[in-house]
């Protein structure tokens, strides 16, 4: 336990120390929710893939926003931090170490998991605080536990990033590939009745976009939208997946 | 030094302590190592010296646990490489060619770092006694990043202790490095070997091998080709030596002058071993006179491991 909780603060001082980490977790999150929160204030809008519901705009982007972060921080984030330690040759030592493997990986992902989560409560703050949105507490819980899934979900995202691309650049690259049709097709931010209707049919079914069906409700109205279990299931895949062929493919030294 | 929370089982001088039998390895089609033999025993200073590509590094990683042999028996402290590495990682200390050090955290948070991860976790008194060792303590809390590349090589080397390691293994501890950084790093390894602790380097520079290894193995195209003392490896060559000067001639006349091995240019400097080297000389110098060449510097150098090198393989290690 001692091991893993060096291993843990060292870790967490290296994401302390990192301006470009804080910036993207904490501060770009916070800003856009006091930008958007103040321009929409007063707006309604429909919102949700799997049911048509009218929330507050604040409301409705605080959820686009939370999905956003952990989506950025565990694609465009992790992804070419993770590389950047195999090119400079740093993964290559600690397997020098008798640690263990998944000691290192878990201690960076926990790291990942608390800095991404101060990020969205940060969110919530100031949605509560300064546009007077409502949290529905029964049902908070368990939107905590989507955050972490969500979190989960997309650094194994990053994850295979790194497993696949060789170079910091080319996993640079291929995150903002990613990430980017995940954020606009995921109705984060524009509402999915603006969608064309091909293009809805699948984008209900992209990964920020679950996540975000599920967690919206969960957070402002004390439920979890029309389909909560047919939508789980289909986030269990996508990690399940992003796993098994990370897991097929990362590989620890550059040769 | 760091004190060991459970201090690992020590090894009596002259015991075996890596045992290479048969080893290859491949990487896709590529055979990089190619069936070596080697034997080091507690205590020794070992060296693998070869040019880039020759098959050291691949060799070391077999030991380190980083790659698995294709061909081939490796045990370390009688311990199967592919079985029980993480003993064997708990009983060595590794430099690798690139320092390869989390940027942002400062020396004594990497000491705290890297300790941590073989279960072991030096006091800050204990972590700056072992700085102070390499001519660090005032870079404590310096970030890593801001290292020169010999602070870094020498903080590489404070890592490799942090387990208070039986095997120390060094992978070019001094490429890249000024030759008063290098001889630094020199005296750093000879007071490991005086604590007692094998030492296993890889280097390509001839004169580091002949100043810190009691045994040296010249590798070249994933094979060793010999396998001794520097001395015993120098004297091999019987009274070969080497004819050097500084004139402008055509190779393929000063080949044939007595006793002449060979002929090179290596910039301005003609080199000619010999087996006669006085012969050779004198022979060189009337040569030149005859075609009204200037002739200056002429000297012998005795021969080194370079030369041995060169018997061996056809070629100089930089080529």
């Amino acid at each position: 336990m001692k091991r893993f909780l060096t291993l843990f603060v060292m870790d967490a001082r290296m994401v302390l120390r990192s301006r470009q980490a804080i910036g993207w977790t904490v501060a770009f999150p916070v800003l856009m929710m006091l930008f958007w929160g103040y321009i929409g204030r007063g707006a309604m809008v429909q919102a949700t893939f799997g049911s048509v519901t009218t929330i507050s705009f604040a409301g409705f982007f605080m959820g686009g926003m939370i999905v956003l972060t952990t989506l950025s921080q565990g694609i465009q984030g992790y992804a070419p931090v993770m590389v950047s330690l195999r090119e400079q040759g740093i993964l290559r030592r600690v397997r020098c170490t008798p640690l263990p493997t998944w000691m290192f990986l878990v201690s960076r992902l926990l790291v990942e998991v608390v800095s991404t989560l101060i990020g969205c409560l940060a969110i919530i703050i100031v949605a509560m605080a300064l546009f007077g949105v409502r949290l529905s507490w029964r049902t908070v819980p368990a939107a905590l536990g989507l955050m972490l899934l969500s979190i989960a979900l997309f650094t194994s995202f990053g994850q295979l990033i790194a497993a696949l691309a060789r170079k910091q650049e080319t996993a640079r690259a291929m995150a903002q590939v990613l990430a980017f049709p995940l954020m606009f097709v995921g109705g984060l931010f524009l509402q999915p009745d603006l969608f064309p209707k091909p293009l809805a049919t699948v984008a209900q079914w992209t990964p920020a976009a679950v996540v975000g069906d599920l967690l919206r409700p969960a957070l402002i109205q004390g439920n979890f939208g029309t389909r909560p279990a047919l939508n789980l299931l289909v986030l269990v895949g996508y990690l399940v997946a992003a796993l098994a062929i990370s897991t097929r493919f990362f590989k620890w030294d550059e040769v | 030094m760091v004190i060991a929370a459970t201090a690992p089982p020590r090894t009596a001088i002259g015991t075996p302590i890596v045992a290479i039998r048969g080893l290859r390895v491949n990487y896709g089609t590529v055979e990089a190592v190619r069936g070596i033999d080697l034997a080091i025993a507690h205590g020794e200073t070992f060296g693998l010296l070869g040019p880039n590509g020759a098959g050291k590094t691949t060799t070391l990683a077999c030991l380190e646990g980083l790659k698995s042999p294709s061909a081939g028996t490796v045990t370390v402290f009688g311990e199967d490489v592919t079985h029980n590495m993480a003993a064997i990682k708990a009983r060595i200390g590794v430099s690798l060619q690139s320092t390869a050090l989390f940027p942002t955290l400062t020396l004594v948070e990497l000491l705290t770092f890297y300790a941590a991860m073989y279960d072991r976790y030096p006091t800050r008194q204990q972590a700056h006694a072992l700085l102070d060792r390499f001519e660090l303590g005032e870079k404590a809390n310096v970030r890593a990043r801001e290292l020169s590349g010999g602070q870094q090589q020498r903080f590489a080397l404070a890592l490799a202790l942090v387990n208070d390691p039986e095997l120390v293994i060094l992978d070019e501890p001094t490429t890249g490095l000024d030759p008063q950084a290098r001889r630094n790093i020199w005296n750093l390894i000879t007071d490991l070997r005086t604590e007692g602790r094998t030492i296993l380097l890889t280097t390509h520079y001839m004169e580091e091998a002949e100043a810190l290894c009691g045994r040296v193995g010249i590798i070249d195209q994933g094979r060793i080709l010999a396998l001794d003392s520097p001395r015993a490896l120098v004297k091999s060559l019987g009274d070969r030596a080497t004819v050097l000067a500084t004139v402008e001639l055509p190779l393929d006349a000063v080949r044939y002058l007595p006793a002449a091995l060979d002929a090179r240019y290596i910039g301005e400097r003609l080199e000619i071993p010999s087996d006669d080297a006085a012969a050779t000389s004198a022979a060189l110098q009337q040569l030149a006179q005859e075609r009204g060449r200037s002739i200056r510097d002429v000297t012998i150098r005795q021969p080194n491991l370079e030369d041995v090198f060169i018997a061996l393989t056809g070629r100089t290690i930089r080529s």
